[in-house]
C-alpha cells in the first residue's frame, strides 16, 4: 500500500493506493494518529484502493470517530467492489461519500 | 473440477504467500475478479482469526486450505488443529448503530458470510473444518 498526504489549509487528504488489509492497515492508522495542528477536515481518496478487509474497515471507522467532532471526514473515488464491502457492513450509512 | 491444496504455518507472515498462491490458482482456472476478492477476504479473515485466537499454546501448527472450482461454484475449505471454534455461532454485528456506538471490531466473519452464502462447520479429528461455498452450485464443487 502507498499513502500520499496533501495538506491544504485545514484539509488533509490521504490518497491510498493498493490493499487496505491486516498487513497495511496499521500504516494508515499511524498516519491518522500523527499529531497535526489545525486539521479540521479529512478526505480519504480511495481511487487506488483495490481491496479492503475488516482490518481496513476498523481503521476507517476509527478515523470517522476521530473526525466526528471536527469538520468531518469524506471518502471519495470508491470502486464498486469496495463499496459492496462498505454496504454489507453498514459503513455506507455512516460514512460521507464525495 | 480443478482444485489445489495449500498449507501454511500459524504465522501472520505466511498470509501474503497464501494469498498469492490462491490468486494464482484462481487465475489459472479463469475465476472472476469477484471470486478472487471473496477468496482473498475469506483467507485473510479466517486465517488471521485462527492464528490470533485459535491455539492454546505457542507451538507451530499447520493450517490447510483447499480450493475447488467447477467452472461456476467455488468451494473453500479451511482446516486447523486449534481449539473448538464454530464461527457460525458468533453473534452478528449490529449494523444499525450510530458511529459513536459502533464497536471497532467484529466485522470480519460477517463480511466472509456475505461473500460466501453457504458456510458449514464441523469438528473432525480434533480439528476445525470450515467449508465455504459461492454459488453457482455449491453441491457440485466438492
Amino acid at each position: 500500500m502507498n499513502l500520499t498526504e496533501r495538506l491544504d489549509g485545514g484539509r488533509l487528504t490521504l490518497a491510498i493506493e493498493g490493499r487496505l488489509d491486516t498487513t497495511t492497515a496499521p500504516q494508515l492508522e499511524e498516519a491518522l494518529k500523527r499529531p497535526r495542528n489545525g486539521v479540521t477536515r479529512l478526505t480519504l481518496d480511495f481511487a487506488g484502493v483495490t481491496y479492503v478487509s475488516s482490518a481496513g474497515l476498523r481503521v476507517i471507522l476509527l478515523a470517522q470517530k476521530q473526525m466526528k467532532n471536527g469538520g468531518g471526514m469524506t471518502v471519495r473515488n470508491v470502486n464498486e467492489t469496495v463499496m459492496d464491502v462498505f454496504e454489507v457492513t453498514g459503513l455506507a450509512k455512516i460514512l460521507t461519500f464525495d | 473440477m480443478a482444485s489445489v491444496h495449500l498449507t501454511l504455518a500459524n504465522r501472520m507472515e505466511e498470509l501474503p504467500r497464501l494469498d498469492r498462491e490462491a490468486a494464482a490458482f484462481l487465475e489459472t482456472v479463469g475465476a472472476s475478479p469477484a471470486a478472487g476478492y471473496a477468496v482473498s477476504l475469506a483467507l485473510e479473515e479466517l486465517v488471521t482469526n485462527i492464528i490470533k485466537y485459535g491455539y492454546d499454546d505457542m507451538a507451530g501448527h499447520e493450517i490447510g486450505v483447499d480450493l475447488a472450482w467447477d467452472g461456476g461454484a467455488l468451494r473453500l475449505t479451511v482446516r486447523d488443529d486449534g481449539h473448538h471454534f464454530d464461527p457460525l455461532t458468533a453473534p452478528p454485528p449490529d449494523l444499525e448503530l450510530s458511529v459513536e456506538d459502533r464497536p471497532i471490531g467484529g466485522l470480519g466473519l460477517h463480511l466472509v458470510r456475505q461473500f460466501f452464502p453457504d458456510v458449514r462447520y464441523r469438528r473432525e479429528n480434533d480439528g476445525n473444518v470450515l467449508e465455504l461455498c459461492r454459488p453457482a452450485d455449491c453441491d457440485r464443487a466438492g
